[in-house]
C-alpha cells in the first residue's frame, strides 16, 4: 500500500486531463461567484461627479491600501516619508530581494521556525492595521 | 469542428507533437490540491478584467469633462451595462486576495528557493502591478471618491525631501489633480500596465513550465 502509494507520487500525472480538470472547477467556481453573485447582489455604484472646490469629502482607499493609510496617522509632519514611501517601497524591495536573503534550502515550514515567525508578525500587524484604519 | 482546425494546422505546421510534449503531457505532481490553483486563478481573474475592460473602454471617454458622463452611461444604459463593470470590479478585489493567497502558498512551501529565485522575482514585478492596476483604474470613474482619493494618493511621496514634490508634479501631470492627470492614469491603467502584465507573465509561465511545480511538501 505504503509502495504503491509512493510510485504514484513521484510518476505523478499529467497536466491534461488531471491538473486541467481542477484548474477549470475552480474557474468556474471563481467566475459564478464573481459574475452572478458579487456583481448581480452587490453592484457597483458610482459616487456623486467629482467637484475639486468641495474639501469636505473625506476619502478611503480600498481596503487594501488601508493599512498603509493608518500607518501614515502614526508617522506625523517630517516623519510621514517614513511610512507614505519608507515602508511600502522597502518592504517590495525585500520581499523581492527574498530568495537571495533566505539561503536556507529547507523547504518544510516546521524546520523555519524564523521564517514562520516573521510572517506570522507582519500578517498580524497589517491585518490590525487594517482593521484599525478600516473603523477610523 | 475545433478537431478539423486543428488537424488542419497540424497538417501544416505539426504542432500536434509539440503540444502534447510541452502542454498536455507535461508531468504534474498527483498530490496537488486547491491551493495550488490561486495563481491559475489570478490568471482567470485578469482575462476577467481583459474582456471586461475593453468592454468598457469601447465607451469611456478620459477626459475631466466626460469621464463621469461615460460611466454613467456604460454602467446604466449599455446592455449588461452593470454586470460588466460590476464583474471589473469585483474580479480586481479578488485579484488582490488570489494573489495574496498565491504568494503565501509558495512562501510556506518555501518554493522561491534555489532554483526558482527569478520566478519569485517575476512574481513580486507582477504584484507591484497589480496594485499599480487597482490605483490607476480608481481615479478614471471620476467621482468624488476617485478624486479625493486619488489626491490623497499621490500626496504621498511629496513628504520625501528634495525629490517628493517633483514626483507627485509627474504622477499628476503638474501640481493640480486635473485632465492631465486623468490621460496618464488612463494610459497606463489601458496600455502601459497591461504590456507590462502580459511581457512578465509569459516569462512566469515559461520558467513554471522549464522548472515544474515544486515538490509538494
Amino acid at each position: 500500500m505504503e509502495n504503491i502509494k509512493k510510485t504514484e507520487e513521484k510518476e505523478g500525472t499529467t497536466f491534461y486531463p488531471s491538473h486541467l480538470f481542477k484548474e477549470m472547477v475552480v474557474m468556474m467556481f471563481v467566475f459564478v461567484l464573481v459574475s452572478f453573485i458579487l456583481a448581480l447582489v452587490f453592484p457597483v455604484k458610482l459616487g456623486d461627479p467629482a467637484d475639486p472646490t468641495d474639501s469636505s469629502f473625506v476619502p478611503k482607499p480600498e481596503w487594501y491600501f488601508l493599512a498603509i493609510f493608518q500607518l501614515l496617522k502614526y508617522f506625523p509632519g517630517v516623519f510621514e516619508a517614513i511610512a507614505a514611501v519608507g515602508v511600502p517601497v522597502g518592504s517590495i524591495i525585500l520581499l523581492m530581494l527574498l530568495p537571495l536573503i533566505d539561503k536556507n534550502p529547507e523547504r518544510r515550514p516546521r524546520k523555519r521556525p524564523i521564517a514562520m515567525a516573521l510572517m506570522v508578525i507582519i500578517l498580524a500587524v497589517t491585518a490590525i492595521l487594517t482593521l484599525l484604519g478600516a473603523v477610523t | 469542428m475545433f478537431r478539423k482546425v486543428y488537424y488542419w494546422i497540424d497538417e501544416r505546421l505539426n504542432i500536434r507533437p509539440y503540444i502534447r510534449k510541452e502542454i498536455l503531457d507535461k508531468p504534474v505532481h498527483g498530490r496537488l490540491n486547491f491551493t495550488y490553483c490561486f495563481g491559475g486563478m489570478t490568471f482567470f481573474l485578469f482575462l476577467l478584467l481583459t474582456i471586461t475592460g475593453v468592454s468598457m473602454a469601447i465607451y469611456y471617454v478620459p477626459s475631466p469633462d466626460h469621464a463621469y458622463d461615460t460611466v454613467d452611461y456604460l454602467t446604466y444604459q449599455i446592455f449588461m451595462g452593470k454586470v460588466i463593470r460590476g464583474v471589473h470590479h469585483w474580479a480586481a478585489n479578488l485579484m488582490v486576495v488570489t494573489v495574496f493567497l498565491h504568494m503565501l502558498r509558495v512562501y510556506i512551501h518555501g518554493a522561491y528557493k534555489k532554483p526558482r529565485e527569478l520566478n519569485w522575482i517575476t512574481g513580486v514585478m507582477l504584484f507591484v502591478l497589480v496594485l499599480s492596476f487597482s490605483f490607476t483604474g480608481y481615479l478614471l470613474p471620476w467621482d468624488q471618491k476617485a478624486y479625493w482619493a486619488t489626491k490623497v494618493g499621490t500626496q504621498m511621496p511629496g513628504s520625501v525631501p528634495l525629490i517628493g514634490d517633483y514626483v507627485v508634479r509627474v504622477l499628476r501631470g503638474g501640481s493640480k489633480i486635473g485632465a492631465l492627470t486623468l490621460s496618464r492614469f488612463y494610459v497606463l491603467h489601458v496600455i502601459f500596465l497591461p504590456s507590462m502584465i502580459a511581457a512578465l507573465l509569459i516569462g512566469h509561465f515559461a520558467m513554471i513550465r522549464r522548472q515544474g511545480i515544486a515538490e509538494p511538501l
